[in-house]
């Protein structure tokens, strides 16, 4: 089995990654997810997915790592062109095998029939790019980058504080709640019980109830919520160079998005500018 | 080229482009004025967006006002009744402001008291050209006399079939009759009220390639009181299908054009945009079904032909859009049975006159029920009338795109959600959790803990591999952790701690949680966690149990129906959640599947939410030690 | 520094008061230990020093409670937390943070002071608990002790004049137990701190306190400085405390006088002698000894490749009738070999035959042949009512419905649990949640039943009732535990493991009369027998014992 522990820590190897400032990383995540819902062409979204995984080589992750990322993404990639090979809707649409076939009792009537298509699985492979990116993007941010520095961004990035505090908590007791899972599973199997039985659930619960009465009065008692405002030991500093960076990039994916979403409005005859007719077909060739 | 290039060679199309829209303002305005049977057409030097065109009369009375659509227009028709021989004054209003005023004069002829076509083939516009025909096939003679007056006319048609030309068939009430060795057809009729016709159609056969014979029709009219003759001519040209196909050549195909052959400069060429009505908007317009388009043309296709010889030839065009896979006839564009007769696709016959091109317009239908969206192929060819060889064809990829509004506007009010959301929280800050205790905070991010061992640790781990195994069909196994689970200890949660917010803090810890443990930061999620907060809220603001805060839900009753809300909640978001994938990652969904999904979700659902009824009211006496 | 003035406090819904017109006076830089019986009041009163009560508790109170001359009422919660810290009992509960650098940063933070006075209080607060190395490191990785003293740094950032600390030691091992207490007397004698510490544990805690005050019903009971309180031993034993071994050595060998520590007790015991006719010790062999039922031979036992073995070549075997304590260091092996005799860890080199079967990947135990209760109880219970959680496991066994009733009635009152057959064991008392727990496994008949340390988390009374109770219903017994008094008093057989190896295997009394091997193994060795020993009795465990071995 592997440990998940060992996977979804983060590293402290201190490469050029791992140093970015965490609110650098996470404007670049935001503005990455809204640019691959606009991209089309599957060259860039590959290119993206690229920089995710040179990323990750720049970053030494560990093999192991790699390999679950490696995982992961053929895995989604692998869903989406299962999934899209069957409810492809397009023409053409060339038929390689057939699921259910119209005439099949009751499931077919209520299916016309489930094929598999040629385009379906090509189109689920460009489309399924996209989350493939996002997997290794969101994969790479979170194993170069402390939990508690993300949220430590996050807040800087006016996330209210609790939340944050929420958040550590949670991430603090994962461990500690696994653990009593796993022993309220094996008592239940001493006694002859079921690992998936929902009773399991309330030993577990309950605990969390009576835990929370302490850790609350813990909290209060260092003044939690006292004030409105609070400081922080850690300071995040933006450098130049960072902010440039951050700059340029959100200015060219506006750019993307603002080219895109003309071109959508085009397409679809909502709205057209004769004059924009260069940046529709500069639009539909590349991006 | 290279790419480098290419791009460079954009920019630059871009910035000539900008200095165009900029710089033209200040070109000259060319009009002129051309009267027609029902108006006049304006012919513009330039393509110009006219908002209005006013017509005046002599007098200076205002006879029409004419709102023109947007677009750049170069031909404007306006239908007007004019009378011959005067003077109108046309304002044009263009949409940048300016103005052009020009003026034009009625012709000042009147019409004959009969008139009188004679055509062959059938199918030529002019009745002063040579038609080609094919060797050995049969054409048309087609006679039209038309009276203009309502004085009764006696007419006497003599038509003369020179030698060479074989008449396949004579219409009722005429006969065939041969004079001096040349063969007659003959026949007469009274013509008694104004814009009555006579129409004849004579089937001839040219055999023999090289000939030129010119069919001749006279036609002998009596009124009563005067008598006079009218005669036609029709030279017929007969050739070879092989010599006339030398000539001509489909040189284009537009799609889509309008009725007149204009293509709409909004429109790309080759794409085609199917919306189809939503069922909210007929409910509201009362659009019916019946009323859609299968007896309307969806759009037109314009042909053009182009015809080098030195004759007018008749031709036959087909357009058919087949599916490029299988090289059928695409279901899509299939003309209705009672269109086209029944041939499933448009066909038209054009006069190609010599040196010149010519265009026909022929419908295109749309079948919505099978409105797949998609690349198709059309296929136009002529075929020169009478004769059944194709000479000249050509393809257009065609581009159907259906436009689906419903998971584009979902997805707007999904993003709309998760936005104000956000806002709401980086606005309100701290204020946004006062109403919650530091303990109820504490409890919430403990559940939102239990949530992330219980279900996603156990979820990524089945998840992909239910994936990899069952496909899209893995909701059926997973949808126990997704749902039963998920919903329990949602449930569990607000009857322990019957808040407004607190499922919503608990879902914004989980998705951070996800995010930062497990790397799943997609927008897809920000989306679903937004809508699912505020399905909840408001599902378990209704169903009571955020809202009367002593009593849980006891009740069988309380339960079944917080189990059913859970259960619609489920539905609308992964429905939801479906719309956004369609929209976001262009996937695409059967029906069927999408409502086996939300039938399995709601049941799983219900069970969790019923679950977590029973589990909360447990925990609510909890001993706190 | 405190002053309560006939404070009263009512908790929501409750018609009794929780803390009845308690008046109470603490000096700066004392030490005051605060005592009673469960329920009595002690921790309510906390909550009170740190403004717990009544700013965020709801409730109704009555009274005044002030801090340095200022009514608490008065105070905001930010002023009140930087005069009083709170430190509770659970090591694991009351950190939120993954990082110890956050945790105690936290309150600093909370406060808004300046970056550099937050860098300098961390450090500060840090080093005073001896964790100043740890710095860096996650919450995660720390031991139980480690825990618990961060807690106290982590109100000790706030700098706050009093520490309350609510039963800190309770839930840690001896060793844990005696970090923290070591820290919190170094705040108090070299910080000057004022300490209010809750603990029933008296005979731990007593020695560094300069006050005992006792609470019952919600009222303070007495209030006397320790070695005074000392001499009134009846008052504590008749509300089920435990006195401090040496105290309770010196009142039955020589009333009147007052020993805190191990060396003074010696003092005073020297001028005695040695009892002429010493009565055999009693319960050192088993009594029955029947067929083996647990066989472990050559068992190696590495949780991935690169550790190090957890267990290191261990042969064993437990017959039936016999109570085996298993005893040893933190990450000693305990807990593994408990799991690979459970039949819960499949052995990946050597065998373990359990009940005449060798554990296999294939071949698992049949339900009901081994019972096992886990460090918490809590874990253990998932049913709606104690009635369904007893016959959870019988139905299970599909055992006929007479025979059902049969064993759940006896495991009921065996274990004392009638009359709260209808109610969910989650609403029950702490103790009442272990015995629910038992008598769930108990009704099962177990051939063999395994305990992982249920000593800690539970006081006294509780452990006693359980063990009692499971000596009773279960023949052969196997448990893990700390205390050297548990495994005197129930086990017949002490295993002593040492870094995956077994280092001792003997009756009780000859393990625990070995003083090196103690040391090595971390165990720590009563306070009778650390007298005996310094008398020349290498047998003594108990003050009884002592007593009748030694003549003043």
């Amino acid at each position: 089995m592997l440990n998940w522990q060992e996977l979804t820590q983060s590293e402290t190897a201190g490469t050029g990654i791992h140093r970015l400032d965490p609110r650098v990383k996470i404007t670049m995540l935001i503005i990455t997810g809204g640019l691959i819902v606009f991209l089309d062409n599957p060259v860039l979204l590959a290119i993206l997915l690229a920089v995710g995984a040179a990323g990750m080589l720049i970053a030494r992750l560990t093999l192991i790592k790699l390999k679950v990322v490696c995982v992961v993404v053929l895995l989604g990639l692998w869903g989406t062109v299962f999934s899209q090979a069957l409810f492809y809707e397009q023409v053409p649409r060339t038929v390689m095998g057939t699921l259910i076939s119209p005439g099949t009792p009751v499931l077919g009537p209520l299916t016309k029939g489930v094929y598999i298509y040629r385009e379906g699985m090509l189109h689920g492979l460009r489309q399924g790019l996209r989350m493939a990116t996002m997997t290794t993007l969101g994969l790479l941010v979170c194993w170069t980058t402390d939990s508690r520095l993300l949220l430590l961004g996050l807040v800087r990035m006016r996330l209210p504080y609790s939340l944050a505090f929420m958040t550590v908590t949670a991430v603090r007791f994962i461990p500690v709640l696994l653990r009593e899972t796993m022993q309220v599973v094996t008592s239940a199997k001493m006694r002859g019980g079921s690992r998936l039985s929902m009773q399991l659930l309330s030993p577990i619960l309950a605990n969390c109830l009576r835990r929370a009465g302490t850790l609350a009065v813990a909290v209060e008692s260092r003044a939690f919520r006292a004030q409105d405002r609070r400081t922080y030991l850690e300071e995040l500093d933006l450098s130049l160079r960072e902010k440039l960076f951050l700059t340029g990039y959100l200015l060219a994916a506006a750019a993307v998005v603002t080219c895109k979403t003309s071109y959508f409005c085009y397409q679809y005859g909502l709205y057209y500018v004769s004059a924009l007719r260069p940046v529709y077909e500069f639009t539909r060739v590349y991006l | 080229m290279t790419r480098y290039k290419r791009i460079l060679l954009i920019v630059l199309v871009i910035v000539a482009a900008g200095g165009y829209v900029f710089f033209r303002g200040s070109q000259e305005i060319a009009a002129q004025v051309e009267f027609t049977g029902q108006g006049a057409d304006i012919l513009l030097n330039l393509p110009q967006e006219v908002a209005t065109v006013t017509v005046t009369n002599e007098a200076g009375r205002l006879l029409s006002v004419i709102t023109v659509g947007p677009g750049a227009r170069q031909k404007i028709p306006v239908f007007i009744k004019w009378e011959p021989d005067k003077q109108y004054a046309f304002e044009l209003a263009l949409r940048d402001g300016r103005g052009v005023r020009l003026t034009g004069r009625t012709p000042a002829d009147e019409l004959e008291k009969v008139s009188f076509v004679l055509q062959a083939p059938y199918g030529l516009s002019r009745t002063d050209s040579t038609g080609v025909v094919p060797a050995g096939s049969a054409f048309t003679a087609n006679i039209l006399l038309t009276s203009h007056t309502d004085q009764p006319v006696n007419v006497l048609l003599d038509l003369v079939i020179p030698p060479g030309v074989e008449v396949l068939s004579v219409p009722q009430g005429m006969q065939a009759e041969q004079r001096g060795g040349v063969q007659h057809i003959v026949g007469r009729r009274r013509l008694a009220a104004i814009n009555e016709h006579w129409n004849e159609q004579i089937v001839l056969k040219a055999a023999q390639e090289g000939l030129e014979p010119v069919i001749q029709a006279v036609a002998n009219i009596d009124n009563g009181r005067e008598q006079w003759q009218m005669t036609g001519h029709a030279a017929v040209k007969v050739a070879t299908v092989a010599d006339i196909a030398r000539n001509i050549r489909v040189q284009a195909v537009e799609v889509p054009v309008d009725v007149t052959g204009r293509s709409d400069p909004k429109a790309r060429s080759g794409s085609l945009v199917y919306a189809p009505a939503s069922r909210l908007s007929s409910l509201a317009g009362g659009k019916g079904e019946h009323a859609r388009l299968d007896d309307e043309p969806f759009t037109y296709a314009g042909i053009q032909l182009s015809n080098d010889g030195d004759d007018h030839v008749l031709a036959l065009v087909t357009v058919k859009i087949i599916d490029p896979a299988s090289g059928a006839l695409a279901p899509v564009f299939v003309s209705p049975a009672h269109k086209n007769a029944g041939l499933g696709y448009s066909y038209g016959v054009v006069d190609l006159a010599p040196h010149a091109f010519s265009q026909v317009i022929l419908p295109v239908y749309l079948n919505e029920n099978s409105a797949f969206g998609g690349r198709y192929k059309l296929q136009a060819e002529a075929s020169v009338f009478g004769a059944d060889q194709v000479i000249s064809g050509a393809d257009k990829e065609i581009q159907l795109i259906t436009r689906n509004d419903r998971p584009v506007i979902i997805t707007l009010f999904m993003a709309m959600t998760a936005l104000l959301g956000i806002g709401w929280l980086i606005w309100r800050q701290e204020a946004a959790l006062a109403r919650f205790t530091s303990k109820e905070l504490v409890i919430i991010s403990l559940f939102g803990t239990v949530t992330f061992v219980a279900v996603n640790l156990p979820e990524t781990v089945l998840w992909d591999m239910a994936r990899a195994v069952l496909g899209p069909f893995s909701f059926l196994v997973t949808g126990f952790f997704n749902q039963t689970v998920l919903y329990a200890l949602l449930v569990a949660l607000v009857v322990v701690l019957p808040h407004p917010g607190a499922v919503t803090l608990m879902i914004i810890v989980r998705f951070i949680l996800n995010g930062f443990i497990l790397g799943h930061f997609t927008p897809v999620q920000i989306l679903t966690c937004a809508v699912l907060a505020l399905c909840l809220e408001v599902a378990l603001y209704a169903a009571g149990v955020t809202r009367k805060r002593e009593a849980g839900p006891d009740t069988v009753g309380k339960v079944a129906l917080l189990a059913v809300a859970c259960g619609l909640v489920d539905v609308v978001t992964t429905y939801m959640n479906f719309m956004a994938y369609m929209t976001l990652y262009r996937l695409f969904y059967a029906h069927w599947y999408i409502n086996a999904v939300l039938a399995a979700g709601f049941l799983y659902t219900a069970g969790g939410a019923a679950i977590g009824c029973r589990l909360g009211s447990t925990l609510r006496r909890t001993a706190l030690d | 520094m405190i002053e309560m003035k006939k404070f009263s406090f009512w908790y929501p819904g409750r018609e009794a008061p929780s803390l009845d017109h308690v008046s109470l006076t603490i000096g700066t830089g004392e030490f005051v230990l605060l005592t009673g019986p469960t329920g009595c009041g002690k921790s309510t009163l906390l909550k009170c020093l740190n403004g717990i009560i009544p700013h965020l508790s709801g409730g109704k109170s009555q009274g005044e409670v002030t801090l340095g001359g200022r009514a608490t009422r008065k105070m905001t919660m930010a002023e009140l937390s930087s005069q009083v810290g709170l430190v509770q009992q659970s090591p694991d509960d009351q950190i939120f943070a993954t990082s110890i650098q956050d945790e105690v940063a936290f309150g600093p933070e909370n406060l808004c002071l300046p970056r550099e006075e937050i860098e300098n209080r961390l450090a500060w607060a840090l080093q005073a608990v001896d964790l100043g190395s740890c710095r860096p490191g996650s919450t995660a990785a720390l031991s139980g002790g480690q825990k618990q003293r961060l807690a106290i740094a982590a109100m000790l950032a706030l700098q706050p004049r009093v520490l309350a600390l609510d039963e800190p030691i309770s839930q840690l091992d001896p060793q844990g137990a005696g970090e923290v207490m070591a820290v919190i007397r170094k705040l108090n004698r070299e910080y000057g701190v004022t300490v209010v510490m809750v603990e029933h544990r008296i005979h731990e805690a007593a020695q560094y306190a300069d006050r005992i005050v006792v609470m019952n019903g919600g009222k303070l009971v007495f209030d006397a400085p320790v070695r005074e309180a000392m001499t009134q031993a009846e008052l504590f034993v008749n509300m089920g405390l435990r006195l401090p071994e040496t105290v309770e050595i010196c009142r039955r060998l020589k009333r009147g006088q007052v020993a805190m520590t191990v060396r003074e007790t010696v003092d005073i015991l020297k001028p005695g002698g040695f009892k002429k006719r010493a009565p055999s010790p009693v319960g050192s062999m088993p009594a029955t000894v029947g067929a083996p039922v647990l066989e472990i031979e050559d068992l190696f036992y590495k949780y991935s490749k690169k550790d190090r073995p957890v267990l290191n070549g261990i042969n064993v075997t437990i017959r039936r009738g016999e109570r085996v304590a298993v005893m040893g260091r933190n990450g000693a092996g305990k807990s593994t070999l408990l799991a690979h005799m459970a039949g819960l860890l499949v052995p990946r080199q050597g065998t373990v035959k359990v009940a005449g079967a060798i554990i296999t990947h294939k071949q698992k135990l049949p339900l009901g042949t081994v019972g096992l209760v886990m460090q918490n109880p809590d874990l253990m219970l998932f049913q709606s009512s104690v009635r369904r959680e007893v016959e959870f496991g019988l139905r299970n066994l599909k055992t006929t419905p007479s025979v059902m009733n049969e064993r759940y009635s006896q495991a009921v009152q065996g274990l004392a649990l009638t009359g709260l057959q209808d109610d969910p064991p989650l609403s029950l008392s702490r103790g009442q949640r272990l015995r629910t727990a038992i008598a769930a496994i108990v009704a099962m008949r177990p051939e063999m039943m395994f305990l992982d340390e249920p000593t800690t988390g539970q006081d006294k009374r509780n452990i006693e009732n359980m063990m009692s109770a499971l000596v009773d219903q279960v023949e052969t017994l196997v448990f893990c535990t700390h205390d050297i008094e548990t495994a005197l008093a129930y086990a017949t057989r002490v295993i002593v493991l040492d870094e995956g190896c077994i280092a001792a295997d003997n009756v009780p009394r000859k393990v625990f009369a070995d003083a090196s091997l103690l040391d090595r193994s971390g165990l720590k060795p009563t306070q009778s027998w650390l007298v005996g020993r310094e008398l020349g009795l290498h047998d003594v465990f108990s003050p009884r014992e002592l007593e009748g071995k030694w003549i003043c």
